[in-house]
């Protein structure tokens, strides 16, 4: 008979809860969000105030290199020991390991990201209410922007989760996982042809991701808001899917 | 103790783990496509909008100013004192001129007091710029013997300093010598997420010169000299007015040129001059820099490096290889001195080769995307300035790479390390390019200011690459210095830490 | 002759947990030294501190007379083995050979000698993680013969070794020892050393219990036992035990040990007694029996029972 899926989540959990810098790295998450959050909110001026509410989640630029982290570690960290065999003899359906540890991974990013989004509106509110600035935080749109932003960091986590699974190695996993992020909008600073940027922007999973943190001027957005999060899902799905494959074809 | 067999030791190791080596060829390949692939990205239509003013070289130039001038056959030197200049803007210019033609874009020889950078000596739109001290009042005096032109400075007009001298090679005998007064636009600059917007308001340069004086006696009389824009006032011809004796001449007041000319006006005073004008003198060329485009595959690269970086360090950690090694060569500095000097040395040559190919594999896309003459003058690796950019890039790889491996030994976790470097070399460079208002605060404060040194151009404002701000030696510097604390805490560490 | 290594007064403590206390013996050239103690002891920590890779809280370490951190070519001097899975996985085994080679300016003929002297030169060009644990040890034992040095410090050397790579190592290290080289040989099991040791250095929690040559430590524990055997064990053993102070016990169904006697005393006392017996002699203890005698009430010092090899003995660390 075999463990039932709580049992193999329940494991899962305790194995990265446990995991050293874990913690750290969830705490680092949060600190960095509202903080670096509370930074950019501040150096918005009224005369060109662009969009509050996205400047006061801008933490989560930096958030997301400890999510990053976090999930390629909640992976990797198995291979660097022979580790992942007491876990496969454990549990010998891989794609209920893999599956267990994406809920985990998924629920505790999205879990410190309410956190720190929540902490970052709030933290942001103040600073612009002293700029002469107002942030409604009961607006609707405030709120598509702070779930979207939590939906985000837990995509991510996922999205290095399946690159972590796929590669096994931590550190080019985590290359592999921020280069995809962050280098394909950097691409579309130097490239100067419009119909490129648009694209780059579009299917850049970060650009179009982080689309739903706009409250303003939506119809300026290269992608819809929710569309932009399916964008960013597709890619974590493609991964994770990707990553389960070759977890399951493979010699442990 | 010998550091060449820990040099040879540390070398094998780091040419003996396929997957590094597998890593350090990605890091070449990545760092060519994708400036391929940028290269092809970025396209401008620069050369169909505009009109161009055409220099002697082909390239597009400014040529906007206001002369008092007049014709001087043969050898001659023309003196004058600038009196007052107002500070219009830091790079406006009052001072002496010769030129072949009235024309825009005709041959020129000059030197100018600027209220921001003391005297300028030019020739041909930037073919010979000198800069030395200065403040007005200063004397200033420009010399021609045969097709060799000197400009001179002096703060008492008594004692002279060359500033600079250049050739105008089969130069007639008869040139225009004369005052000029300009003063380039003012450009106000707003960066959004993800763009600059750029717009120009044109200033108005004043400046009074005193005891214009031409030599020898033939030469010609500064009397005769008249006004005239350049390029000249359309529509219709411009009043321009004859300085006849001590007559103060009634100019019109000045005039809206069409967009970008000269507006300028003289009237003149016994032996003084007053002269207004606007415009500017110099290559017109825009800020964004096609080797730039080219190096800028570099950051992709650069995690492949990163990561062989940090792993030559962590990995000595994973498994205690670090006794190892320490067992081997028990003075631990002199180790990490040999991995750096390995490192640094396998990744600037590699660095050095990547780029250069870079640079050559994106010149064809780059001249396809229209990064031609007139708008845009052609690249070549003699350039110095380009010169600059490709090893500057290798330099920059290489300060990267010792940051890795310093970074690596602190922190012993290869996660840890690279999320790190690439926290300090990528993310300040998004953030930056999205919040505008700490862009140039983090190149200042983070090594991502690096990338600076990729352009050949000088640091423009008016570019979205937030790196394209700063000085690409102070960009450098910066990378460097974190490399250097980096290595430094490392070494600190190790000696502390046990194996 | 000055000893290869000697340790003076040496401690060291990991934040509040002390892994050597006070620590100070000698290893001498011409002899194999096993350093024994329990997992956990502090034999590797001690080892650590040898090769300057920790610093010692107190005391010294030398190595031929200097700290090992003040040698040029130290593995020249001294060839250790601490962790047999300290490689490069991704390395070819030569690969690993030859940067260490290197370091210490050698020709990379060495390399290949030392590969041949432990019988790996067949899978030189194999992955260091692809290597099997015994493959591993060797490797590892091929670094530490790299520098031809006159004194080996090996840990656990026999770790993962089937019974002919014991031999094989037994034999590798009496000859070393024979041409007048210092061996320093640690192990958690005192049987492993029975047969190849010539002087023992035992620890426990840390801190020195004996510093003694092996026949010392046997005649020691076996001092005060005698053997007898004889058909008539119940009258023997009644007879004998009438005498104050000593201890009977049966070990056979004809064979007693008798402590607090001596030989000839029990001869008397059972000829007094009419009781006949076969045989009378000195028990000698077993290396291991010794082993226990000496560790008994040094707190949790326990040996581990013979022929359970445990998994890698990684020290206090």
């Amino acid at each position: 008979m075999s463990v039932g899926v709580p049992a193999v989540v329940r494991a899962e959990r305790t194995k990265l809860w446990t995991l050293a810098g874990a913690r750290w790295l969830l705490a680092g998450a949060v600190a960095a969000q509202v903080a670096v959050g509370a930074a950019v909110a501040a150096s918005v001026e009224e005369a060109r105030a662009p969009d509050p509410v996205r400047s006061s989640l801008a933490g989560v630029w930096v958030a997301q290199v400890a999510v990053v982290v976090l999930g390629v570690l909640a992976v990797s960290s198995e291979y660097e020991t022979p580790q992942i065999r007491v876990t496969l003899a454990a549990v010998p359906r891989r794609v209920a390991v893999l599956a267990a540890k994406a809920a985990t991974v998924a629920a505790l990013v999205a879990g410190a990201a309410a956190l720190g989004t929540a902490g970052s509106l709030v933290a942001g509110r103040l600073v612009l209410s002293g700029n002469g600035i107002g942030l409604p935080l009961a607006a609707g749109s405030t709120a598509r922007a702070a779930a979207g932003t939590v939906c985000y960091l837990a995509l991510v986590a996922l999205l290095a989760l399946g690159i972590g699974t796929l590669v096994r190695d931590a550190a080019v996993a985590i290359v592999v996982t921020l280069s995809v992020l962050f280098l394909f909008p950097l691409l579309g600073l130097v490239v100067s042809d419009p119909a490129w940027q648009h694209r780059l922007h579009r299917y850049a999973p970060m650009d179009a991701g982080l689309a739903v943190q706009a409250t303003r001027r939506l119809g300026d957005l290269p992608v819809g808001p929710w569309a932009g999060v399916g964008i960013l899902a597709a890619y974590a799905a493609a991964c994770l899917l990707t990553g389960g494959a070759v977890f399951q074809a493979r010699d442990a | 103790m010998n550091f060449v067999p820990l040099l040879r030791s540390e070398l094998t190791k780091l040419l003996s783990v396929r997957r590094w080596l597998v890593a350090l060829a990605a890091m070449a390949l990545l760092t060519i496509g994708f400036g391929l692939l940028s290269s092809a990205g970025s396209s401008t239509d620069a050369n169909e909008q505009a009109s161009y003013m055409v220099g002697p070289s082909g390239r597009a130039v400014n040529d906007q100013l206001y002369l008092v001038h007049g014709p001087v056959a043969g050898d001659a030197t023309v003196t004058a004192r600038v009196v007052r200049q107002r500070a219009s803007h830091p790079d406006a210019q009052a001072g002496l001129m010769v030129r072949e033609r009235m024309a825009s874009g005709s041959r020129y020889v000059s030197i100018a007091l600027t209220p921001g950078h003391g005297v300028r000596f030019d020739s041909n739109f930037g073919e010979h710029v000198r800069h030395a001290g200065g403040d007005a009042p200063q004397w200033l005096r420009l010399r021609r013997h045969g097709p060799e032109f000197r400009g001179e400075a002096s703060a008492d007009g008594r004692t002279w300093r060359e500033v600079g001298h250049a050739d105008l090679p089969g130069a007639g005998r008869d040139l225009q010598f004369g005052l000029f007064v300009n003063s380039p636009q003012r450009l106000e600059i707003t960066r959004t997420a993800g763009g600059t917007g750029v717009t120009g308001f044109p200033t108005l340069g004043r400046a009074t010169f005193a005891g214009v004086r031409l030599a020898p006696a033939g030469a010609g009389a500064v009397r005769e000299w008249r006004g005239q824009d350049i390029p000249p006032v359309l529509p219709g011809p411009s009043k321009d007015p004859r300085l006849a004796g001590k007559d103060v001449e009634a100019v019109p007041p000045a005039k809206r040129g069409v967009s970008g000319s000269s507006a300028g006006a003289v009237a003149a005073t016994g032996g003084s001059f007053t002269l207004t004008g606007s415009g500017d003198i110099g290559p017109a060329e825009g800020p964004d820099d096609s080797v730039q485009a080219s190096l800028f595959g570099t950051m992709f690269g650069l995690m492949a490096l990163a990561s062989v970086a940090v792993l030559f360090a962590t990995s000595e950690y994973k498994r205690h290889l670090v006794r190892t090694t320490f067992a081997a060569t028990p003075r631990r500095r002199p180790v990490l001195a040999a991995k750096a000097a390995v490192l640094a040395g396998t990744t600037f040559a590699l660095g050095l080769v990547t780029s250069v190919a870079a640079y050559f594999a994106s010149r064809p896309t780059i001249r396809s995307s229209g990064f031609t003459l007139p708008a845009y003058a052609p690249t070549s690796i003699g350039q110095p300035a380009v010169l600059r950019a490709i090893v500057g890039n290798a330099v920059l790889l290489v300060a990267f790479a010792l940051l890795g491996l310093g970074l690596g030994v602190i922190l012993r976790r290869s996660s840890a390390a690279i999320a790190l470097v690439f926290a300090l070399a990528v993310v300040p460079l998004f953030a930056g390019a999205a919040i505008p208002p700490v862009s140039k605060w983090l190149m200042w404060l983070t090594p991502a200011g690096g990338f600076a040194i990729e352009r050949a151009k000088p640091p423009s404002a008016e570019l979205a690459e937030p790196w394209s701000q700063i000085n690409p030696w102070l960009g450098l510097g910066i990378a460097c210095a974190y490399a250097a604390v980096a290595l430094g805490g490392a070494a600190w560490l190790l000696e502390r830490r046990d194996a | 002759m000055s000893p290869a290594i000697e340790l003076h007064g040496v401690r060291k403590t990991y934040g509040r947990t002390v892994a050597v206390d006070d620590l100070s013996f000698a290893v001498r050239p011409g002899e194999v030294t096993g350093f024994v103690g329990p997992n956990g002891s502090g034999k590797s920590t001690t080892m650590r501190v040898v090769l300057g890779l920790d610093r010692p809280d107190a005391g010294t370490a030398l190595v031929g007379g200097r700290p090992y951190r003040t040698l040029d070519r130290p593995l020249l001097e001294l060839g250790a083995l601490l962790d047999a899975g300290a490689v490069h996985p991704g390395r070819r085994a030569r690969d690993h050979l030859r940067w260490i080679a290197q370091s210490q300016g050698l020709a990379t003929r060495r390399v290949d000698e030392v590969l041949e002297q432990v019988g790996l030169a067949s899978v030189a060009r194999r992955r260091a993680g692809d290597l099997s644990l015994g493959m591993s040890q060797r490797l590892g034992l091929a670094a530490a013969l790299l520098g031809d040095p006159p004194t080996l410090m090996l840990d656990e050397p026999v770790n993962g070794l089937d019974p002919e790579g014991i031999g094989w190592i037994r034999d590798l290290l009496r000859g070393f020892a024979a041409e007048g080289r210092a061996v320093l040989l640690s192990s958690h099991l005192m049987s492993e050393l029975e047969g190849m040791a010539d002087h023992l250095v035992v620890i426990g929690r840390g801190r020195l219990i004996a510093d003694t040559t092996v026949d010392e430590l046997i005649a020691g524990a076996s001092q005060a036992a005698v053997e007898v055997r004889t058909a008539r064990k119940a009258e023997a053993m009644t007879a004998l035990a009438r005498t104050r102070g000593v201890t009977v016990a049966a070990v056979d169904h004809d064979l007693v040990t008798v402590t607090g006697l001596g030989g000839e005393e029990v001869a008397e006392v059972l000829t007094a007694a009419g009781v006949p017996f076969s045989e009378l002699r000195r028990h000698r203890a077993s290396l291991e029996a010794a082993y226990m005698e000496l560790t008994r009430g040094h707190g949790d010092v326990t040996a581990a029972p013979v022929g359970a090899a445990g998994p890698g003995g990684d020290g206090a660390a």
